[in-house]
């Protein structure tokens, strides 16, 4: 998302500040203004009054924009509610459901969508301590599909066991082999008992490695 | 109680079936055309003579006298999803024997497209 | 480095980004829930933002709403190559340029205006200088062009460096240090006529 430079009827005019404006004693406006951003030590800057009255106005400026920043409320204090309840608004009219999975067995007419049985599943995930889902891609499976007696409706899976495939960050403590089968037993489990969705595979994968603090582990 | 009028007035009757329902939180109002086109598969059976913008959907089967019923409900947390979607469909079986005896051999389809 | 510069902007708007990353993969997988948690930890500080750069907290909350829902739709697409709070950042400060430049009269104002003759001259006591300031400077960064008050509002109230803003708006970083320049210079002039 690039600025479209020049994009504003009249907006150019306004560039016509001089970049080269030349302090009486001979020194750049913006050269002192940008020395005395970046801490550069300068003697003569140090002894000119142009340059200090210069550095004055910068200072007086630098002020009022310190006086702005404490005016403005905290940032905790903002309310947002309104404003996350609009947005969501919107977002729940627009869903990404996901693809539609069977439920039960090969002769029910039952469905779920993905997104709700991704949640589902990440919940179970996340009751591990230490671990957390991240993404969670559920197909059923082709190779174990029953024939059905008619065809899945148009948009739908065949009706066959679902694959899923959950990536998780998991503590530092934890022994991988260990992880991923617990991982693949909270999954199964709350796939039966909690959506009644029959399970060919759980593929897990350890997507990242955090430390006790819940952070990541490279970062110390 | 006309051609026309039909499928509207079952949808009524499936609607209230479904709510009542435990485990039902809600109908999902509109998501049928969503999930469509969200499987980029096309519009499926077309939608004329359909019935029901909130989460039902009756239909006149194709080529029998039955009724294709779709039904799209969001569950609240804590009640196993299959075991809903059987309790909608007994519900929504039991409702049109006893209020719209002409409408045998209905299809029920049950879709959970949230958990709340 | 004075004050808060030098901090990138999803220094302050991201304490957990690692929290933030898995609600993100979550949120592009169709989990609303998760966006809901990412809107309202990025909220206030987008808020924030959109009021430094607008000046009107009603149309900075139309931005930012504005910005979620355009995120929600773009969300599959995220890649994940910068955080969540940067790219946030980005999309607000964009929304609140094409709002500044909707709102720009077609009028040029090829001179700095003449510098106003405010009461707080004659030694008023410090609060009401304060204030005075403020004020005088809330009047004046109106007088900046809309690609102006953007890089010198991230600059010096955000707090972002040069190179963040160069990404962010989408030009080169000489020319974001033109423009926080002018902004400054214009706004020295409009506020004091210091010489």
């Amino acid at each position: 998302m690039a600025m479209n430079e020049g994009g504003a009827p009249g907006g150019t005019s306004f560039e016509d500040v001089p970049e080269d404006e030349i302090l009486p004693c001979g020194r750049e406006l913006a050269q002192v203004w940008e020395q005395a951003e970046t801490g550069e030590p300068d003697p003569h800057t140090a002894g000119c009054p142009h340059c200090a009255d210069a550095l004055r106005a910068l200072r007086s400026l630098e002020d009022a924009v310190a006086r702005t920043r404490d005016d403005e409320p905290q940032e905790h204090t903002w309310d947002t509610t309104a404003l996350a309840g609009r947005v969501m608004d919107v977002v729940r009219l627009e869903l990404r459901p996901g693809r539609t999975l069977p439920l039960g067995e090969a002769d029910e007419d039952a469905w779920i969508v993905e997104a709700a049985a991704a949640r589902t599943f990440r919940a179970a995930v996340d009751s591990l301590p230490g671990v957390r889902a991240g993404s969670c891609r559920i197909e059923a499976d082709p190779q174990d599909t029953v024939r059905p007696a008619a065809a899945p409706p148009p948009g739908r899976l065949p009706r066959g066991p679902a694959r899923i495939r959950v990536e998780v960050q998991v503590g530092l403590s934890w022994n991988l082999q260990l992880v991923a089968d617990e991982v693949r037993a909270r999954i199964v489990a709350a796939a039966d008992r909690e959506l009644g969705m029959r399970v060919a595979a759980v593929d897990v994968v350890i997507a990242d490695l955090l430390d006790d603090e819940g952070t990541e582990g490279r970062q110390g | 109680m006309t051609e026309q009028q039909a499928p509207r007035a079952l949808a009524d009757v499936v609607g209230s079936a479904v709510l009542a329902t435990r485990g039902v939180a809600f109908l999902r109002p509109g998501l049928a055309e969503l999930l469509r086109s969200s499987v980029g598969l096309g519009a499926g059976r077309g939608t004329s003579g359909a019935a029901g913008a909130s989460g039902v959907r009756v239909e006149r089967g194709k080529g029998s006298q039955g009724l294709d019923i779709e039904v799209y409900v969001v569950l609240s947390r804590g009640h196993r999803a299959l075991d809903v979607t059987r309790a909608v469909r007994s519900a929504v079986v039991a409702a049109l024997e006893e209020q719209a005896p002409e409408a045998v051999s209905a299809r029920v389809r049950v879709t959970v497209t949230g958990v709340v | 480095m004075p004050g808060e510069r030098g901090r990138a902007p999803e220094d302050e708007d991201a304490s957990l980004p690692h929290e933030d990353a898995l609600l993100v993969v979550r949120a592009a997988e169709g989990d609303d829930e998760a966006f809901e948690a990412l809107v309202h930890r990025h909220a206030p500080v987008l808020l924030r933002l959109a009021t430094r750069l607008l000046g009107s907290p009603t149309e900075a909350e139309d931005a930012v709403q504005e910005a979620f829902v355009s995120a929600w739709r773009k969300l599959p697409e995220f890649r994940g190559d910068a955080r969540f709070g940067t790219w946030m950042h980005r999309i607000v400060t964009n929304r609140c340029l094409n709002v500044l430049r909707s709102r720009q009269p077609v009028t040029a104002l090829d001179s700095v205006p003449e510098p106003q003759a405010p009461e707080h001259q004659v030694s008023p006591p410090r609060a009401a200088e304060a204030h005075a300031a403020v004020q005088d400077l809330s009047r004046a960064i109106q007088g900046l062009s809309p690609e102006q008050r953007v890089c010198w509002v991230l600059r010096e109230l955000d707090g972002v460096p040069y190179e963040s803003i160069a990404e962010s708006v989408g030009i080169s970083q000489e020319a974001v240090r033109g423009r926080v320049f002018r902004a400054r210079r214009y706004l020295t002039e409009a506020m004091a006529g210091w010489r």
